[in-house]
């Protein structure tokens, strides 16, 4: 049985397409089998940031509509083996997202993958309460900030309480937190609330801090995730949180700002 | 400014973050609140209060309102009732 992922937040633009298609990239990468569903019907944007918007053929609603098979809508990453992006539909309704036609096009996904990672759309509306239904686990992405925070809070008692697991009484979605768009330097003048802020608040476990990058629009400039730039802080970071997903134990990195010379700090405070 | 107030840090004066982090910790802790109090029953109980009253006095299902309420310490009910003249 494959293990399905939401990358889920409520506040738009605070990074779950970047984190979705670096996230499945990072796992393919790793050697599993994995597929990347984006959800945001009427709004698709994961084949942009994969690099793969021109061999879209057929959609999600197609299939769930029988006008596809399957192993049509899905395409094969170009940069990574094991990896298959399944795009949202740019045009129909996304009241076209039954939850049956979902769980079907899941169990089919089942036989062939071992992660199925679901990109959520903003929102907590009709497509992201699809994405996020039939989740093992979510991550929740959460940007050191007040409206991110307070709707990733949101997000995680819709997970409790709609989910299909919260309705069958089985054990609760996984839910991970990470922190995207951190800006140490911003934390250590006092500007941004901490990844422990964060933490304490939102009271479920850190995956991994995601540090701002000029790397990340760079990447999506290209069409290649992030994940696979090997200098960048954010691909690194988003390496980490892999490695720890699968399961390994790394310290965080990246949530320390640069270290300043006495002559900067002198003059930090004229800047 | 003195030579002096260029080493020391300016945290305490500026730090929104922490401004951020006491509404934000309020915030979450009224939301889960209301969360957790589910309200799920409350049109079941107003029918039923509603069985109750119609047993003894004329009224119609507009003249009643019922609400839930919480604040930090406390959950109120409101029951109200209009009487016909």
């Amino acid at each position: 049985m494959a293990r399905i992922v939401v990358v889920t937040s409520g506040k738009g633009g605070v990074g779950k397409t970047t984190t979705s298609a670096s996230f499945a990239t990072g796992l393919a990468m790793q050697g599993h089998r994995t597929v990347v569903i984006d959800f945001d019907v009427g709004l698709r944007n994961l084949d942009l940031i994969m690099g793969c918007e021109r061999r879209v053929v057929y959609d999600l609603i197609n299939v769930i509509n029988g006008e596809a098979a399957l192993h049509q809508s899905l395409i094969k990453d170009k940069h990574t083996d094991n990896l298959c992006v399944l795009p949202a539909s740019q045009t129909r309704d996304k009241n076209a997202l039954t939850m049956e036609g979902v769980g079907k096009v899941f169990e089919e996904l089942s036989k062939d993958f071992e992660y199925i990672v679901c990109d959520s759309p903003a929102g907590i509306e009709h497509g992201a309460l699809m994405a996020l239904y039939f989740a093992d686990e979510a991550i929740v992405t959460t940007n050191p900030e007040v409206s991110s925070v307070r709707d990733s809070d949101r997000i995680l008692g819709i997970l409790q309480s709609k989910s299909r697991r919260a309705e069958l009484n089985l054990e609760p979605v996984k839910e991970h937190l990470l922190v995207t768009r951190y800006n140490p330097s911003r934390v250590d003048n006092g500007d941004m609330l901490t990844v422990e802020d964060v933490t304490d608040i939102l009271a479920i476990p850190l995956l991994a801090v995601i540090p701002e990058s000029p790397s990340v629009l760079k990447a999506s400039n290209h069409g290649i995730p992030v994940v696979h730039q090997q200098d960048s802080d954010a691909g690194q970071a988003y390496r980490d949180m892999v490695a720890r997903f699968l399961g390994a134990e790394l310290p965080h990195r990246f949530i320390e700002p640069p270290r300043k010379g006495f002559l900067q700090k002198m003059f930090r405070s004229r800047a | 400014m003195s030579l002096l107030d260029m080493f020391k840090s300016n945290k305490e004066s500026t730090c929104s973050a922490s401004v951020a982090k006491q509404r934000l910790q309020i915030l979450v802790a009224h939301e889960r609140m209301s969360r957790s109090t589910s309200h799920d029953f409350l049109p079941a109980m107003q029918e039923d209060i509603m069985k109750v009253v119609e047993k003894y006095i004329m009224v119609s299902k507009d003249n009643v309102s019922i609400r839930l309420e919480n604040d930090e310490q406390h959950s109120y009910l409101e029951v109200n009732v209009q009487l016909p003249d």
